[in-house]
Formats: structure tokens, C-alpha cells, sequence
């Protein structure tokens, strides 16, 4: 395995761990608020296919990009009018939006180009070479050479992640998206409004998680499938508590699991244990995550008020 | 009216009343009513907003479900809106029993699939297979009892292996705090994967076959049997009929029935009542969380023994996640989950037919994914309802609008 292969793995690896990043930003950023958002793997499925509707009508993929966002945002603000504005059940909500996700978006896919389980392929998306953002002076360098020739949206993930460690730790709301998620009732008492606060990590999160879709048909992938996301809002859920709730962890835990969802091609290329079964390796995030919870690897506990309604005049 | 007379009514309106007791508010079965209802008329929206005539399309959609009697495919629609509603009565079930204990069992996917990989292992495995092979040719005219027999174990080995692939859920719950939620939903793809990924393209797989051809088929005696031919009709919905019966008899009419409930009805609220009384609360739920994961897979070993009599390389999930909906209609009581199921059924039977009218057969998914949605939103639909009845009240009963406003 020489030195070009590492690199075309590791921009592969970038390629897979993206929209499992975002999905684990929209998690966190949900969940530091206190509303769980169990949809994010219908709203990835939202955002797959509108930004591919986006892309392919105008020709842009930064259309595209603009649709996965205002899909997000408008599943987003679904889910955050049940159960912020109605205190609905949120796992039930979440599950409405999955399996609307799941009849919608096929039925649009035959209504808007009549196929059924491919959309038409894209010629501009961020993958293609005219959308990728070249940095010539690092393609000699080992290692960073991957990072030379990388889709726009993996640079846009590292970006997001760092805006949202600053939003979450170094500003004022930051702070009080935190504490409505730890302790609502303490936040009404300082005259934070928690429903509104709650309305915008909803909705901010949604739209993250439209990207995600977004990133899946408009930059790993080229066009849409009826089998995306394929789970990978789950696995950026688990990211996102392997992460402990935290931007980097969330980043961190994209990374390990996006490595797994492609190790069975590393396996392919290295010759390194041949015999371990493809089931094994794509069970990792899911296992990795069930121990973390469970205390067996360090220990991963959420917001205390995360998943729980807000009634203001409850005791 | 007296206006203590007033409130009581005005509670019992959003199911409260005077003991405190949910099960004969009439608004828990005009909710999921209401819910599924505005689910179609959305669901005609978007069949209308898309240019499509949605009168035609529904009269397809309920015309070919197999619930209107009559028309030549009469027998076979209905035997395939039996055989369906089986599978998803028996997740939803899974579903609605967790409810009643308080907990939110998303894990019925897995658990469905762990069932189903089971009873077709049970169903192809060699020494069960041969023995009773031999004891059905050995019986002769009786050689309903080796096919008796043959599906009873799949089925309960699939049973067993479900409930306990939940429990697993239930011990992570009770002994290290993982929430339910998180647990199950880990465990749905660690099932899944691990069957489709791993066992059904390696271990399972005939040698001679390629990796996309399934498992191996299970034996003849293993299948269930058709009770309506010439149509597919199998004992499944009478076997998922008993088995919402049992579900009835155990939350109503045994001890630890009403332990589950109690621990379910008190679960937001930190179950103190409960464990005052001396129930043993981590061993109900454990128990809770098997017999729910049983339940799943028994529409599993349904959807092998019944249908696919092996366990195909093209299978999709949706069966669990239908069951959270189904158990949500039915409002988790074991006859609204069999409605809310044969009603589900006729949807996917009838969505086939929808194709003629260029929609595709996913399109039930909207129809149920809206309805559950409603029923997120219940208190707004609650709230409306009361409005609406206020209003109604106010204008044949001017002096009661007059108590209400003062």
C-alpha cells in the first residue's frame, strides 16, 4: 500500500465521515437544548433528495446546498412545532418524520424524474474536479497530500464543527442553549425564553442535518438513491453520544465510524485479516456506542433535561 | 349546570375524570381516528398537488385493499391483507406492550429480524429438519402433527431469541441506565447488520449458491399451514390473534400484568408508587422487554414460515418501525393494535395496486408516517376537539356557554 493509496483511503474515509458528522452537529446541537431528535435520519433523507432536486435543475451544486438547508429547516421546524409548541411525544415525532421520509421521498422521486430507486446522475457536484478546493502545497507532503484535492463539503464539516464548538462554549448562547438542556426550569428563572431557545437548536440542528443529506447526494455520491441515507443518521446519533455531546467528540466519532463504514475496502486492499466477515466491521459504531453508555469504555451521560417537554408552570 | 358539574365534564374531555382512570375517555379512540383520518385527507393533497386524480387513486388504494368484499381478486387481496397485518399486528403488539410499562421499545426491528433468522435456521438446521421429516413419513396420514410440531419449535426458538436480543435492551436499561430509546435503536442495526451483512451472505448460504440467493429454504414441515387455499392464507393470523389475546390476559387479568402498568403508568414520575408496594421493578422490565422482543419476532418467524420460507438476500426493514405506528393508532390496547394493524394491512395491500395510477407502493408509508405524526401532535388535536365541542355546546346550550365564559 503505498503512499497514493493511504491518500486516496483517507479522502475516501473524508468522503463517508461527512454526513455522519453533520448528523452527530445536528444531534448535538438538538440535544444540548434538550429536544431529542430521533428524525435526523428522515431529515437526511429530506435533504438527500431536495438538494439533489436543487443541483439538477440549476446546474449548481451550491443550489443544491441551499435546498438541503431550507429542507432542514422547514422538517426542522415540524418537529420543533410538535413537540415544543404541542410538548408531543419527540421519539414519536422523530419516528413520524423517518417514515414520512421513507414514502415522500420515493413518491417524489417518481414524480419529479419518473424512475424508480436512482435519480439521474449529477455532472456538477462538489465531488467533480471543478468543485473540489485544490491545495497544490500540500500534495507533496505524506499524509496531507489526502487533504489536498478534497470535496468543499468536507472542509465545511470541519468549519461546522468548529463554529459549533464556539457557538456551545464561548457565547452567551451557547451557555443558554446548554442550560435548557440541563436545566430548564433554572434557565426560565434568569428569564432565558426556552422555547425559543429550544426552536432554534431544533431548527439550526435540522438544517445541519439537511446538509448531511445534501453531502450524501450532492458530494460523496452524485445523484440520489432510495436506499439513502441507509442509516447514517442512526450512526451519526451514535456518533454523537460516542462523542459525549460535544462538537470535537462528535468529529472524533464520525472519523472512527466513517473509517468503519469503508474498512471492508481497506481489508480488500491490505490483505489484513481477509477472513473477517463485512457484518462485523459495520456493526462497530453500534457496539462501540452501547459500551460507552453502558460504562464498559469511560462513561458518555447526556443533558439532564435532554428528551423531556417543558412545561413552564410545572412544578 | 353546576360548574363543579362543568369542570368534571370539561376534564373527562381530556381524559381525565373522577378516577383518574384514561380507558373510557371517548377521545382515545376519536384521536387515532381523527389522526388517521386527516392522514388520508393530506395524503389526497399530495396525490392532487402532484396532478394525479386522487379520487381514482383512492378507490384503487381501498378498492384492491381486500377489505371491500366482492370483485374476482376478492380472496386473494383479503388472504394478502391477512397475511400482512399478521407481521405488523405482531410488532405493533411488541410495540404497545413496552408502552404499557412506560418504555419505548424502537427495537421491534431487530427483534423482528433476530426472530426471523432464527426460525429459518430452526426450519433448515439438519437434525431438526430430518427428525421430522422421518416423523411425518413415519405418522402417515397424522403428519400434521410433525408439521405441527416442526413450526411450534421454530416459532419459539424465534420467540426466545427475540425476547432475549430485547432483554438485552432491558438489562442495559436496569443495570447501567442506557436509555431505552438508545439501546434498542443500537440493537436494531447491530441485528441487522450482523444478519444481512454476515449470516445471510456467509455462514448461512448454501455452498453451491451465490451470495445474493438467501439463506438455505426450510424444510416442508417447518411451513405454516394455508388455511384458505388456493390463496397464500397461513395460521400466522390466527396464531397473532392468540397471541393479542394473551397480551390482553396479561396486562388485565394477572399480577404481573398489572405490576407492568402500574411501573408504566407512574414511569414519568419516578415509579415510586410502584416500588413502595414492594414490586420488584428491574425484573419486571426485564421481563417487560422479553416478552415484547418475543412478540416481534413472532411476526418474524410469520414473515419466514409464512411468506419467504427462507430468509432472502432482498429483505428491507419497516416492519418494526410500522409496528411503533400501528401500536400508536391503537392507542397500545391489543384490540386497537389488531384494528390499527388489519387497517395498515389493507394499505399495503391495496398500495400495490396504486402503481396502475403511476404511484408507487410506498406511498402507505406517507399515509401512516402522517397519521403517527397526528398522533405526536395529540394535544393539539385534543385541544381542537374541545374547542369544537365548546362551540357546539355554546350554541345549542346558550346558558352553559355562559358558565363557560364567566
Amino acid at each position: 500500500m503505498n503512499i497514493l493509496q493511504i491518500n486516496i483511503t483517507i479522502a475516501q474515509m473524508l468522503d463517508y465521515t461527512m454526513p455522519i458528522l453533520f448528523a452527530a452537529l445536528c444531534g448535538v446541537l438538538s440535544e444540548s437544548a434538550g429536544v431529542v431528535n430521533i428524525g435526523l435520519d428522515g431529515i437526511m433523507r429530506f435533504g438527500a433528495f431536495f438538494g439533489l432536486l436543487g443541483a439538477f435543475f440549476s446546474h449548481s451544486p451550491w443550489i443544491g446546498l441551499l435546498f438541503g438547508i431550507a429542507i432542514g429547516c422547514l422538517v426542522g421546524a415540524l418537529h420543533a412545532f410538535i413537540t415544543i409548541r404541542w410538548n408531543g411525544d419527540q421519539t414519536v415525532s422523530g419516528t413520524a418524520i423517518n417514515v414520512i421520509a421513507v414514502g415522500l421521498m420515493t413518491y417524489l422521486l417518481e414524480y419529479v424524474f419518473s424512475t424508480t430507486g436512482y435519480s439521474p446522475q449529477l455532472q456538477n457536484y462538489f465531488g467533480a474536479q471543478a468543485y473540489r478546493v485544490h491545495l497544490p502545497f500540500l500534495a507533496k507532503i505524506p499524509l496531507l497530500g489526502a487533504f489536498s484535492n478534497l470535496s468543499f463539503m468536507i472542509w465545511f464539516g470541519f468549519i461546522c464543527t468548529v463554529l459549533m464548538h464556539v457557538l456551545l462554549y464561548h457565547t452567551v448562547l451557547g451557555l443558554r442553549i446548554r442550560t435548557c438542556g440541563e436545566n430548564p426550569r433554572a434557565a426560565t428563572t434568569l428569564g432565558i425564553n426556552v422555547f425559543r431557545i429550544r426552536w432554534f437548536a431544533v431548527i439550526v440542528g435540522a438544517a445541519l442535518a439537511g446538509i448531511g443529506g445534501a453531502t450524501l447526494s450532492i458530494s460523496s455520491f452524485s445523484g440520489f438513491s432510495d436506499s439513502m441515507p441507509n442509516g447514517v443518521g442512526f450512526i451519526g446519533l451514535a456518533a454523537m453520544i460516542f462523542g459525549k455531546w460535544t462538537p470535537f467528540g462528535a468529529l472524533g466519532a464520525a472519523l472512527l465510524f466513517g473509517t468503519g463504514q469503508i474498512a471492508q475496502s481497506i481489508i480488500a486492499v491490505t490483505g489484513i485479516a481477509p477472513k473477517l466477515a463485512p457484518g462485523l466491521t459495520l456493526i462497530l459504531p453500534y457496539v462501540l456506542t452501547l459500551a460507552v453508555l453502558a460504562g464498559f469504555v469511560g462513561k458518555s451521560i447526556g443533558p439532564a433535561a435532554d428528551g423531556l417537554p417543558y412545561y413552564k408552570e410545572q412544578r | 349546570m353546576s360548574e363543579s358539574n362543568f369542570t368534571t365534564r370539561f376534564l373527562k374531555v381530556f381524559g381525565i375524570n373522577n378516577q383518574g382512570h384514561k380507558r373510557r375517555d371517548p377521545l382515545n379512540v376519536w384521536v387515532p381516528l381523527i389522526s388517521v383520518g386527516l392522514a388520508l385527507i393530506v395524503g389526497m393533497i399530495v396525490i392532487a398537488a402532484s396532478g394525479r386524480n386522487p379520487f381514482r387513486a383512492y378507490a384503487l388504494l381501498f378498492g384492491d385493499s381486500g377489505l371491500i368484499p366482492g370483485g374476482a381478486a376478492w380472496r386473494r387481496e383479503f388472504a394478502e391483507l391477512l397475511i400482512k397485518s399478521a407481521m405488523y399486528i405482531a410488532t405493533g403488539l411488541s410495540v404497545a406492550l413496552a408502552f404499557k410499562g412506560g418504555l419505548f421499545n424502537i427495537g421491534a426491528e431487530g427483534q423482528f429480524w433476530v426472530g426471523a433468522i432464527v426460525a429459518t435456521f430452526f426450519g433448515y438446521w439438519t437434525p431438526v429438519a430430518h427428525t421430522f421429516g422421518a416423523m411425518y413419513v413415519a405418522l402417515g396420514t397424522f403428519g400434521w402433527i410433525a408439521q405441527l410440531l416442526h413450526g411450534a419449535i421454530c416459532i419459539i426458538m424465534g420467540m426466545l431469541a427475540g425476547g432475549a436480543w430485547a432483554a438485552v435492551a432491558g438489562y442495559l436499561y436496569v443495570k447501567r441506565g442506557v436509555n431505552i430509546v438508545i439501546g434498542t435503536i443500537m440493537l436494531n442495526w447491530i441485528a441487522w447488520f450482523l444478519i444481512t451483512s454476515w449470516l445471510v451472505t456467509g455462514p448461512m448460504t448454501p455452498p453451491s449458491q451465490t451470495f445474493t440467493s438467501g439463506t438455505f429454504y426450510v424444510a416442508d414441515t417447518a411451513k405454516l399451514l394455508r388455511i384458505m387455499m388456493p390463496t397464500r392464507l397461513n395460521t400466522s393470523i390466527l396464531l397473532v390473534l392468540l397471541a393479542a389475546y394473551a397480551t390482553w390476559f396479561l396486562l388485565y387479568k394477572t399480577t404481573v400484568g398489572y405490576e407492568i402498568r402500574a411501573i408504566g403508568y407512574t414511569a414519568n414520575i419516578g415509579m415510586e408508587a410502584p416500588r413502595a408496594q414492594g414490586i420488584n421493578i428491574s425484573r419486571r422490565i426485564l421481563q417487560l422487554m422479553f416478552f415484547s422482543g418475543a412478540l416481534a419476532a413472532l411476526g418474524g418467524s410469520f414473515f419466514i414460515l409464512g411468506l419467504q420460507y427462507q430468509f432472502p438476500n432482498t429483505a428491507t426493514m419497516g416492519y418494526g418501525w410500522t409496528g411503533i405506528g400501528i401500536a400508536l393508532i391503537g392507542q397500545s390496547e391489543p384490540l386497537g393494535v389488531v384494528l390499527a394493524g388489519l387497517f395498515i394491512g389493507a394499505l399495503r395491500t391495496g398500495a400495490t395496486s396504486m402503481q396502475v395510477a403511476n404511484i408507487p407502493k410506498t406511498f402507505s408509508n406517507i399515509i401512516e408516517g402522517m397519521a403517527v405524526g397526528f398522533i405526536a401532535l395529540q394535544v393539539a388535536v385534543r385541544y381542537s376537539l374541545v374547542k369544537i365541542l365548546q362551540r357546539r355546546r355554546s350554541r345549542t346550550d346558550p346558558p352553559a356557554d355562559q358558565e363557560a365564559t364567566t
